[in-house]
């Protein structure tokens, strides 16, 4: 979306498909690099990577594979997974709101 | 060699990505296997054959599964080769379990059936996947076509009810024809708000 927005009408469509060859993880980071927010972006990202690093643990995969609502709270792996989770929405947060020209266009195009 | 995003975002916060970084060279290599058992195959000319999910997002790790479908291109038929059975026996994991994985997949219903009844939650999943995480094992030139007419594809035909957020003024919904709002801001004579 962000990457459209630097485009006109035509030449959408060839940047959409250059930005599908690429990793998600390429095209989050480019954004925080375009938008001079390297510090969250390494913070985002870092959580995801720990996240990544956590997936390669069978033991971790499978603790949270049998977490329910009523254990979740006593899960070791459910806790570090969460809060994985809420390091990457404050980068992704920041990146969206904080920043002044992609705020205005997460204002028009991410919030209904 | 080209220093991807991820390695320069590195560099600027001083974060190191250890985890994701080995899993693109896993997927990197895991994929090159991959590619020189499947090319044993014989395979029909409209046929790819699309690793999705981790395989896709290049964050393959030791745990993954292999998740693919055989796509052709077109309309279902009921012979095709590669058989989703052939491929399976070169593929070191099976596919996931909920049934989205491990199918033979016609294009067409992926790319014309959006939305509403005709489009149930797997058809649109598979469609979702293959745009954003997915990578041809083999057939590459039939992916890249899939893909490119999944990213040019159009609303719902007449008759169906469809509703779009378009810019910055709220929703803007018809029961009639619909066509992207970039190709044909007008419905009825009741233009798009944003054009």
């Amino acid at each position: 979306m962000f990457e459209c927005a630097k485009h006109q009408r035509e030449a959408m469509p060839e940047a959409l498909k250059a930005q599908m060859r690429l990793p998600p993880t390429d095209r989050i980071a480019q954004v925080f690099i375009d938008h001079v927010a390297a510090d969250s972006g390494g913070r985002a990202l870092g959580a995801y990577d720990d996240f990544v690093g956590l997936l390669d643990d069978s033991a971790f995969r499978m603790e949270l594979s049998e977490v329910t609502r009523a254990t979740a709270g006593a899960s070791d792996a459910f806790q570090e997974a969460a809060r994985l989770g809420k390091e990457l929405e404050r980068g992704l947060l920041a990146l969206l709101f904080e920043t002044n020209d992609l705020s205005k266009l997460a204002r028009e195009y991410v919030v209904f | 060699m080209t220093v991807s995003a991820l390695e320069r975002l590195s560099e600027a916060s001083g974060r190191e990505f250890p985890n994701l970084l080995a899993a693109r060279e896993r997927t990197r290599l895991g994929l090159d296997r991959r590619r020189q058992s499947l090319s044993d195959l014989d395979a029909d000319a409209d046929v790819a054959i699309v690793l999705m999910g981790s395989w896709g997002r290049a964050e393959v790790t030791s745990e993954s599964d292999d998740d693919f479908m055989v796509l052709v291109r077109g309309v279902d038929r009921p012979e095709v080769r590669p058989s989703v059975e052939a491929v399976s026996k070169v593929l070191d994991k099976s596919p996931g379990t909920q049934g989205t994985f491990g199918q033979l997949v016609a294009s067409t219903p992926l790319i014309e059936r959006i939305g509403l009844e005709e489009d149930p939650n797997s058809n649109h999943t598979r469609r979702m996947l293959l745009l954003l995480e997915s990578v041809p094992a083999a057939g590459e030139a039939v992916h890249e076509a899939v893909r490119s007419a999944a990213k040019s594809t159009r609303a719902p035909r007449s008759g169906a009810f469809a509703t779009r957020s378009c810019g910055p003024r709220g929703r803007f919904s018809s029961r009639e024809v619909y066509s992207r709002c970039s190709s044909a801001p007008s419905i009825n004579g009741k233009r798009c708000p944003r054009h």
